[in-house]
């Protein structure tokens, strides 16, 4: 069977982006993108996205960095090594707090990034999309549609993009 | 004037001045912002040379120190903690003024945060690198920090101590960087892309290709992205409060008088801010006008600044009238002696005068919008802050340490050529790290001001 191949357009506005998006939907694609310099409003429910799992991350990493500090400060002062400051109570300590809060956020914050990068399969130095010229204009001042096709649909879903009133219609060339 | 600024002179001291001047175009915004990258600056490598030659000093500091020990430090008992200290604690409180900008007024939704936040996270990050140096210097044999300052198995066999503020310090300062360079790193994503996007060269696009990731735009992408900033900035809001207050206990858990506070910690917080903001605006008023980002960064946002700072300023200024008030209430002679005696009439007093002049009554003049949007006074102001909140620190640790409980254990404490050398040393590096990064990174959150243009004029009923 062949590739899935990408047809890539320009949109003039956020509301014929939408509608050409629900337009191919109710035609059957549904492997669609859009591409623009900021985050688009509303773009989640016409995608049909499930919830981001980042919190998610976020959370495990941070709770497991709090019980990190936790076991490393009893393990540490009150078994491996006992010190007794003052007489005071060694398990729970008040003093553990500081050390478990920040462990918490050093996790969570790696875990943020290290999770956006696998999300994205990031780093990604080339991608078949950068091979269409105009398409540089995505990050700068354009919205740009892609969705993936069958390779005989590729006309016919070109054409119906144009009557949309997409410019810049372009089929991406086959990864290299 | 332009016509946007007359109209908004014409509409009363209520109305509010634009965010964005004009109407510019997603494209115009970026040619714009990104200018400086493409286009730099003639006298940018006459800047850079200075402030390489003040680098050097720094690179002597640290080698004599290195070479001959700590001894070639001005400290000595009683005064321990001299020069080294007062500099973290200044350089570390300036970087929180990057993270309030980022974090706090993300999530407060303060819009006008947008187009100084970059700027103001560069700030934090370069700073705290300055801050991490002097402690680091400190330990005298830096290659052994790690040893010392981390939990690392040991032949000894023994831990840091976790029931003392100065190791909590280690794990806030450190967290504080990572989580910092973190965000400033994620949200300069699109950002690169755009560079490498409007790039002309093969050189650019390939450069910041690479540290672009990969980045499209995507609204797949978009989706995560926008949650992991929001949470990385929900996580840095009590980080930023968390370092300082930490960093206050380092004198507050301490028997001495002048350390022995309980108000210490939100009254470093606040000084933090206070100075942080004095050092946006200090690098901000000539930045704008050279990059010409007048645009972006309106009159309005220097206003507002100043406000925060005459804000943190009088929480300040509350700051010391408590401590002033508990040294008298509080009965305990030692504490009435220094509070009364050693700080205002003893050998640094100078220096605890303009610690009152520069934190308590140089704010006092924002009150006036004519002297707040005065850009002049604005920059005067912003330096003669950050000299007051020097000088607080040096009260702080010299003042309090050069007289405590035994007469005759008494001394002065004066900071060597060394002392002097590392500070300026730290300065010029501070001031090369900008410098840097004005020319090579996009020192305004493009992506977030496009996001604001549309934003603003959504709002305004979509007329072009």
């Amino acid at each position: 069977m062949r590739e899935p191949r990408v047809v890539l357009c320009q949109v003039a506005s956020v509301e014929k982006l939408y509608d050409a998006a629900r337009t191919l939907q109710a035609a059957g694609f549904t492997a669609l993108d859009f591409y623009s310099p900021y985050p688009l409003p509303g773009s989640d429910e016409v995608l049909k996205l499930r919830r981001s799992p980042v919190p998610a991350i976020a959370a495990v990493a941070g709770f497991t960095g709090v019980a990190l500090a936790v076991l490393m400060q009893w393990w540490m002062n009150d078994v491996d090594y006992a010190l007794n400051v003052g007489n005071r109570s060694a398990v729970p300590s008040p003093t553990w707090v500081p050390i478990m809060f920040e462990l918490g956020v050093l996790l969570a914050g790696i875990a943020i990034f290290l999770g956006l990068l696998a999300l994205f399969r990031f780093p990604q130095p080339y991608d078949p999309l950068f091979e269409v010229d105009a398409f540089r204009s995505a990050t700068v001042d354009a919205l740009w549609l892609s969705v993936k096709v069958e390779a005989g649909e590729v006309e016919r879903v070109s054409s119906e993009l144009r009557q949309l009133g997409a410019s810049e219609v372009q089929l991406v060339p086959e990864g290299a | 004037m332009t016509p946007e600024a007359a109209a908004a002179a014409t509409k009363g001291p209520l109305a509010e001045a634009p965010l964005i001047l004009g109407h510019p175009t997603d494209r115009q915004l970026n040619d714009e912002l990104l200018a400086p990258i493409f286009d730099p600056n003639a006298n940018w490598k006459k800047a850079v040379g200075v402030a390489a030659a003040g680098t050097g000093l720094l690179a002597v500091g640290v080698v004599v120190t290195i070479a001959r020990g700590i001894g070639m430090w001005g400290n000595n008992i009683p005064v321990g903690w001299g020069y080294g200290i007062i500099n973290f604690v200044w350089w570390i409180g300036i970087g929180h003024a990057g993270t309030l900008i980022s974090a706090i007024l993300l999530l407060f939704q303060q819009k006008w945060r947008t187009s100084i936040n970059r700027f103001a996270e560069a700030m934090t990050i370069f700073a705290v690198m300055q801050a991490g140096l002097f402690p680091l210097i400190h330990t005298g044999r830096p290659w052994f920090a790690i040893y010392w300052l981390f939990p690392y198995p040991n032949t000894m066999g023994i831990w840091p101590n976790f029931k003392s503020p100065l190791i909590w310090d280690v794990f806030a300062v450190s967290t504080y960087f990572t989580i910092s360079l973190l965000f400033w790193f994620v949200g300069l994503v699109p950002d690169l892309a755009a560079l490498r996007d409007s790039a002309k060269s093969k050189v650019h696009r390939i450069a910041y290709g690479i540290f672009a990731l990969g980045w499209k735009g995507s609204s797949r992408h978009w989706q995560h992205y926008r949650i992991g900033y929001l949470i990385l900035a929900a996580l840095s809001t009590p980080l930023v409060l968390s370092v300082h207050s930490i960093v206050s206990f380092d004198f507050a858990v301490a028997q001495l008088p002048g350390w022995h506070t309980t108000i210490f910690p939100p009254y470093f917080v606040a000084g933090a801010v206070f100075s942080g903001f004095a050092m946006v605006l200090t690098l901000m008023i000539p930045a704008r006008a050279v990059l010409h980002f007048e645009k972006v960064v309106t009159v309005r946002h220097l206003e507002n600044m100043a406000k925060v700072m005459l804000v943190t300023g009088l929480i300040v200024s509350y700051g010391y009238g408590m401590e002033n008030f508990m040294a008298w209430y509080g009965g305990s002679a030692y504490e009435a002696f220094l509070f009364f005696r050693t700080r205002t009439t003893g050998p640094y007093a100078p220096i605890y005068w303009t610690l009152i002049f520069c934190n308590v009554l140089v704010p006092q003049t924002f009150w006036f919008k004519k002297l707040r949007t005065n850009l002049a006074w604005l920059w005067i102001a912003s330096i003669l802050v950050n000299v007051g909140m020097w000088s607080e620190r040096f009260v702080i640790i010299v003042v309090s340490l050069h007289r405590d409980f035994l007469p005759s254990s008494w001394g002065i404490y004066a900071p060597t050529w060394v002392d002097w050398s590392i500070y300026v040393g730290t300065l010029s590096f501070f001031s090369l790290l900008f410098l840097l990064f004005l020319r090579f990174v996009p020192s305004v959150a493009v992506a977030e001001v496009k996001e604001l243009n549309h934003e603003l004029h959504h709002q305004a009923g979509g007329h072009a």
